[in-house]
C-alpha cells in the first residue's frame, strides 16, 4: 500500500522541478573559442571600436568578433573599466576582458584597451564631495598604476596595447574639472612606469584627445592642438609610445584639408605637425576613433552614400601614411539600439543585421562581395 | 448546492485577484500633476527638436512649424488648451519631462523600449517603416514577389539595408544602389528598376511631388512616431490618446500628414 504513495509524492516533485526548471527559459547557446584564424585583409590597418563591455552573453561577443575579422579589421579597440575590473582594491575580476580578449585573438584581430572609468573607492568619499566616475585625484594615481600593473601583466603576451584614460582635454573626461595636461602628464608618467614594470614589450598610448575648438579658459575642455603641445611642455614624451588619436569626419569629406579652426577627418595631419615640431616624429599615430555618421536626425551627419565612400577613403588614407599604425572607425554594434542619431555610427543593428557599409567595407578589405 | 456554491466561490476569488492590480493601481496612484497643471494653466506645454523637416522647425520668427507642430496644437485645442513648444536638443527630449519643463515631447520619436520604466508613449500618429514603391499597373505586392526583379534603394540607406536582408534569403533578387531615394523613385519610373524601397516620409513626399504614376504597394517595416510623457502622467497620456483616437477618425491626422509629406 504505501509504494503507490511515494511514486505519487516522486512524480509531484518531479513535476515541481519540471515547473522550475521550465520558468528559467532556455539556457542561452554554448560557446567555446574558436579555432585560431586569420584576417585576410587587403589593408591591415582596418581597425574598428567595438562596445563589448557593456555585452554580457558570450556568444554576442564571439559572433561580434567573428564579424570583424570576416569584414577584413585586423584591430579593435575596447574599453576596460578599471571600475568594473577591480571593484575593490586589489580585488580582480577578469572574467568578461577575458571573454573578450580570448575570443578576438582566436579571431586573429589584435586589441588596443583604453583603460578608464574610476571605481568608487579611489574616488572621495560622496557624503563629503560628489565626483563623477572620471574623476581621479593625484593622491590616487598610484592606485590607477596598481591597475595597470595588474592589467599589463594578466594580458601579457596578449594585450600589447594600451590607451591611458579618454579624451582628458574634456572637462567631462577628466571629472567635471577644469582640464590639466600637466596633471595628464602626471598621471601618465606613473601609468608609464608601472606598464614598462608589468611588460616592458607593452605598447603604451597617451592622449586619445577629443577633437574640440575648445580655447583656452573654456569650462568645456580645450582644444587638442592646444593640449597636446602643453602635454610636450609638460615632459610629457617620455611616457608614451604612440599617440592615440580621435577625428571625426563630421560632415565633412575625408579629403577636406586641415585648418586649425575646423574639425575635420585631416585634423590628425594637424596632430601629426606638432609631434614633430616637438622633435617627436618617430612617434606612430594610432587613431583609435573616427567615422562618420548618417543619421538624418543629426546636424553633423552625411548622407550613407557618403559615409560609406568617406570611411573606404580614410582606411586608404590610413594605408597610405607611414607613420599611421591603425584607423578605427566609431561604433561596430552597440548592445542596444540609442534610438536616437547614436545609432547612425553603427555598423552593425543590435540583431547583428549588418548595415549595407559593413559589406562595403568588407568587399574593399577582403574581396569579398557578400 | 453546495458544490454549486464553492464554483461559485473559487470563480468570485479568480475575479477578485483578476482586478486586484488595477484596483490596487487606482488606489495608490498619484495625482496627474501634469494633467493638473495643464487644466489650471490652459497650456499644454511641448518639447520638440525642431530641426527635422517636415516634422518640426523653427523660423527665425520663432514660430514653430512641421507636421508635428500642427499635431500637437490640434490635441492641445481638442484638451480645451494652447499648445506652447520649447526647443530642446534631442538628447533632452526625456530630461525635460523628468524636471516639469514640458508636459509632451512630439519629435519624430520612436519607441525605445528601455525608456518605459521612467516614462511612457501615446499611440502612434505616424508610421515612418520602409515601403515598397512600385508603378500604379505593377504586379509587385509585396516582398515575397522581389525574385527576378530590380530593386532600386538610396546605396547604404535604411531601405538598402533591408534588400541586402531579402538578397542574403532569397535569390534572384537584383539591386540597383543609387545616390538618394529620389534616384530610386526616377529609376522606377523610367523601367530600369521594378520597385524600390525607401521609408514613408520619401515616398509620400516624393509621389506626391515628382513620381504621381508611382504608388506605395507595401509596407515593409514599422517605425511608429509616437509622443513620450513621464510616467506618472496617467490622465494626459489617456487623454492624448483619446484625442488622436478621435484626429484618426475624424480625418484630421491624416489631412495633417498629407498637408506635409502629400497623399
Amino acid at each position: 500500500m504505501r509504494r503507490p504513495v511515494r511514486f505519487a509524492w516522486a512524480f509531484r516533485i518531479l513535476l515541481l522541478l519540471v515547473c522550475l526548471w521550465s520558468i528559467q527559459g532556455p539556457p542561452g547557446p554554448l560557446t567555446s573559442i574558436d579555432p585560431p584564424q586569420t584576417v585576410r585583409t587587403r589593408n591591415p590597418k582596418i581597425g574598428v571600436h567595438t562596445r563589448l563591455t557593456d555585452e554580457v552573453p558570450p556568444w554576442k561577443i564571439q559572433r561580434t568578433l567573428r564579424l570583424v575579422r570576416e569584414m577584413g579589421a585586423s584591430w579593435i579597440v575596447e574599453f576596460v573599466p578599471w571600475a568594473y575590473l577591480e571593484p575593490l582594491k586589489g580585488d580582480f575580476n577578469w572574467e568578461h576582458t577575458d571573454q573578450i580578449v580570448d575570443h578576438a585573438l582566436s579571431q586573429g584581430v589584435t586589441v588596443i584597451a583604453r583603460l578608464g572609468l574610476v571605481p568608487a573607492w579611489a574616488r572621495p568619499d560622496p557624503r563629503e564631495r560628489e565626483t563623477t566616475f572620471n574623476y581621479l585625484d593625484a593622491e590616487h594615481y598610484a592606485d590607477f598604476g596598481d591597475f595597470v600593473y595588474a592589467f599589463v601583466a594578466h594580458y601579457r603576451g596578449r594585450v600589447r596595447h594600451i590607451v591611458i584614460w579618454n579624451e582628458p582635454n574634456l572637462s567631462f573626461e577628466w571629472g567635471i574639472r577644469p582640464v590639466s595636461a600637466q596633471e595628464y602628464v602626471d598621471l601618465l608618467r606613473v601609468a608609464y612606469a608601472r606598464a614598462k614594470e608589468a611588460d616592458s614589450g607593452v605598447v603604451v598610448l597617451a592622449g586619445a584627445l577629443a577633437p574640440t575648438l575648445e580655447p583656452e579658459g573654456s569650462p568645456a575642455g580645450l582644444s587638442d592642438l592646444l593640449y597636446l603641445q602643453q602635454m610636450y611642455d609638460a615632459g610629457g614624451a617620455a611616457y608614451f609610445d604612440g599617440l592615440a588619436v580621435h577625428t571625426y569626419g563630421l560632415a565633412a569629406p575625408t579629403s577636406e584639408a586641415p585648418d586649425p579652426s575646423r574639425l575635420n577627418f585631416r585634423r590628425v595631419e594637424l596632430m601629426r605637425e606638432i609631434m614633430l615640431q616637438n622633435g617627436d616624429g618617430g612617434t606612430p599615430v594610432y587613431i583609435t576613433e573616427t567615422g562618420w555618421n548618417d543619421s538624418p536626425r543629426w546636424s553633423n551627419a552625411v548622407a550613407p552614400a557618403e559615409r560609406i565612400a568617406y570611411t573606404i577613403e580614410a582606411y586608404e588614407w590610413a594605408a597610405s601614411q607611414p607613420w599611421v599604425e591603425m584607423l578605427a572607425m566609431w561604433a561596430f554594434r552597440f548592445p542596444q539600439p540609442a534610438h536616437t542619431y547614436q545609432d547612425g555610427w553603427t555598423w552593425l543593428k543590435d540583431d547583428f543585421e549588418p548595415k549595407p557599409i559593413y559589406g562595403e567595407v568588407q568587399r574593399y578589405a577582403t574581396g569579398i562581395d557578400n | 448546492m453546495k458544490r454549486l456554491v464553492s464554483l461559485a466561490f473559487l470563480a468570485g476569488l479568480w475575479l477578485a485577484l483578476w482586478a486586484l492590480p488595477d484596483v490596487a493601481d487606482r488606489l495608490t496612484r498619484k495625482p496627474d500633476e501634469v494633467w493638473a497643471r495643464l487644466h489650471a494653466s490652459g497650456v499644454m506645454h511641448f518639447a520638440t527638436e525642431a530641426t527635422f523637416h517636415p516634422f518640426e522647425g523653427v523660423g527665425s520668427d520663432g514660430i514653430f512649424y512641421g507636421l508635428d507642430i500642427d499635431v500637437a496644437r490640434e490635441i492641445a485645442r481638442r484638451l480645451g488648451a494652447q499648445a506652447g513648444f520649447r526647443n530642446v536638443g534631442i538628447d533632452g527630449l526625456y530630461d525635460v519631462l523628468r524636471v516639469g519643463q514640458a508636459d509632451a515631447s512630439i519629435s519624430a520619436m520612436p519607441i525605445d523600449p528601455g525608456r518605459l520604466e521612467k516614462w511612457a508613449y501615446s499611440r502612434p500618429y505616424f508610421d515612418d517603416g520602409l515601403v515598397l514603391v512600385t508603378s500604379s499597373d505593377s504586379g509587385l505586392h509585396d516582398a515575397g514577389d522581389l525574385p527576378g526583379h530590380t530593386i532600386a534603394v538610396e546605396l547604404g540607406s535604411d531601405g538598402d539595408t533591408r534588400l541586402r536582408y531579402y538578397q542574403r534569403r532569397a535569390a534572384g533578387i537584383a539591386a540597383a544602389q543609387l545616390d538618394s531615394a529620389s534616384d530610386a523613385l526616377a529609376a522606377v519610373e523610367d523601367g530600369r528598376a521594378d520597385a524600390a524601397i525607401v521609408d514613408t516620409l520619401a515616398a509620400r513626399h516624393l509621389i506626391a511631388t515628382r513620381f504621381d504614376g508611382l504608388r506605395i504597394a507595401a509596407r515593409l517595416t514599422s517605425e511608429p512616431y509616437v509622443i513620450a510623457v513621464w510616467g506618472e502622467s496617467v490622465d494626459l497620456l489617456a487623454a492624448i490618446n483619446g484625442a488622436l483616437d478621435e484626429m484618426e477618425r475624424d480625418g484630421t491626422l491624416e489631412r495633417i500628414i498629407a498637408e506635409w509629406m502629400g497623399k
